[in-house]
């Protein structure tokens, strides 16, 4: 506001010479007091400059604290230990001088000062989560070992039941060469009876042969 | 090493005493074989009815003539030919009642008791067949036999009467055929055909012989008959004509079963 006003009084001052054509010496002296008045208006203007910027600095910091203020109040006292005194007397003093809060600013805090306990929250279920799996569950050396073990286990079940099939495999091939040596045996048996009835009958035929021809020797 | 007088009589004595028998008991059994043996036969040798004893020591049959009980008569070709008997023995009457006295009435057979009716043509002949019998008989090759004379009252037409028939401890009956003269022609036909009859189950008749041995002391008759056995061998079958011709009828072969029922012996 101060800088558009010195700016003003400048432009002013510069048509007036370029109106008035006052003589060299006079406006010569004119020009310097008009330079030492602008010099002193410039110094004004830079200390105006500066409050303006400390009130701009103070007040966005009673924005913050009555943001702050407000975030924690409308987190009902849920996160006491995110919002101290402190800063809850300052913003509470500010909001009541009519500082607003919010914003951009208010809502991220509120977001944070959310997910902060979140996080916690999650933290901690994931450290007891751990925790408890570590305590339940057989450590990973063990369970390492273990899975060794099973998959060891697994590998001799499958060689175990490679060598069960093979060895049905040879039991039914055995079974049936053992089906068919005793059907073969049978078939023998069959044929040595056979030759053995046929023996007896060419033995008794022959018996009774040399009983004929015995009787040939009456005649001798 | 032989045995002496006194051992076989000792070893007869036990033999008897094992059997339950007195030696009047034996002598008994042995005349009745003797006359039997004259009376199933018809006739018989001296020689042969002394081998009817079993025993070694001779003179049964001349016992038996002494005792009138056999007939002794004189052979015509006797002592000319060595094969042949000098005498031939038959039953007088008293032994034949003495045998008909012992016998069942089915084996009462005619007895010709003239001694001149015996056939002297067939001497050699009949006691060839007498002579193996006892001796199959005596060796225990044989059980029983029947001779020609007990064969002729059931004898079939067609079919062979043999020389003898002899039953062996198997039940098997073997016929023997004595063949000193040669056949030709129709009769060997009807030779061959009434063996092969005999031979053969026909219908619900079971063969009369399961075996037959022909015997014969020529190799000529032998190799002849033998060929004319053989199985396929054709065998005609005659038949007279008209004007009492005998002509050939049909023509037949020798059977397959024939072979291995035929045996052949060859005789001095």
């Amino acid at each position: 506001m101060a800088k558009n006003r010195l700016i003003a009084l400048a432009c002013m001052l510069s048509l007036s010479l370029t109106l008035g054509g006052c003589d060299t010496a006079r406006m010569k002296l004119t020009i310097e007091q008009q330079n030492a008045q602008i010099e002193q208006q410039q110094d004004q203007i830079a200390q105006q400059q500066k409050q303006i910027e400390g009130l701009e600095q103070m007040h966005d910091e009673q924005e913050k604290l009555a943001t702050e203020f407000n975030a924690c109040e409308s987190l009902g006292g849920v996160m006491e230990i995110l919002c101290p005194a402190q800063v809850l007397e300052r913003g509470e003093k500010a909001a009541q001088e009519g500082y607003a809060g919010g914003g951009i600013f208010f809502y991220s805090l509120v977001a944070a000062k959310l997910v902060v306990p979140l996080i916690l929250a999650m933290v901690a279920y994931f450290g007891l989560t751990l925790g408890w799996l570590r305590l339940i569950r057989p450590e990973r050396k063990k369970l390492k070992a273990a899975k060794d073990v099973i998959e060891q286990s697994e590998a001799r079940s499958r060689t175990a039941e490679a060598r069960a099939e093979r060895a049905d495999i040879q039991k039914a091939k055995i079974e049936r060469e053992a089906e068919q040596a005793r059907r073969d045996l049978a078939q023998l048996h069959e044929q040595i009876d056979m030759l053995r009835a046929e023996l007896s009958e060419l033995e008794r035929e022959l018996d009774e042969k040399r009983r004929d021809l015995d009787l040939l020797g009456g005649f001798s | 090493m032989a045995k002496t007088g006194t051992e076989l009589l000792a070893e007869q004595r036990a033999e008897l005493k094992a059997q339950g028998k007195t030696t009047r008991q034996l002598g008994r059994e042995r005349i009745y074989f003797a006359l039997d043996w004259v009376y199933r036969w018809g006739w018989s040798s001296p020689s042969v009815v002394d081998m009817t004893t079993g025993a070694a020591r001779r003179g049964l049959c001349a016992k038996l003539v002494k005792a009138g009980l056999l007939i002794e008569t004189k052979t015509a070709a006797g002592k000319i030919l060595e094969d042949l008997p000098s005498k031939i023995v038959t039953l007088s009457e008293e032994g034949l009642a003495y045998i008909e006295k012992h016998k069942e009435e089915q084996e009462l057979m005619e007895y010709p008791l003239n001694p001149y009716r015996v056939n002297q043509s067939l001497l050699r002949h009949d006691l060839l067949a007498q002579r193996a019998t006892i001796k199959n008989l005596l060796e225990g090759k044989i059980q029983s036999f029947k001779t020609p004379r007990e064969l002729s009252d059931k004898s079939l037409k067609g079919v062979k009467q043999p020389d003898v028939l002899w039953v062996n401890e198997a039940g098997r009956r073997i016929a023997a055929e004595v063949e000193l003269s040669a056949k030709f022609g129709r009769k060997l036909d009807d030779f061959v055909w009434s063996i092969v009859l005999s031979l053969s189950q026909i219908g619900d008749r079971a063969p009369l012989f399961d075996r037959c041995i022909v015997v014969s002391d020529s190799d000529a008759i032998i190799k002849r008959y033998r060929a004319a056995f053989r199985p396929g061998a054709t065998v005609h079958r005659w038949i007279k004509n008209n004007q009492s011709h005998w002509k050939i009828d049909k023509t037949l072969n020798v059977p397959e079963y024939i072979q291995g029922k035929m045996l052949w012996q060859k005789i001095d």
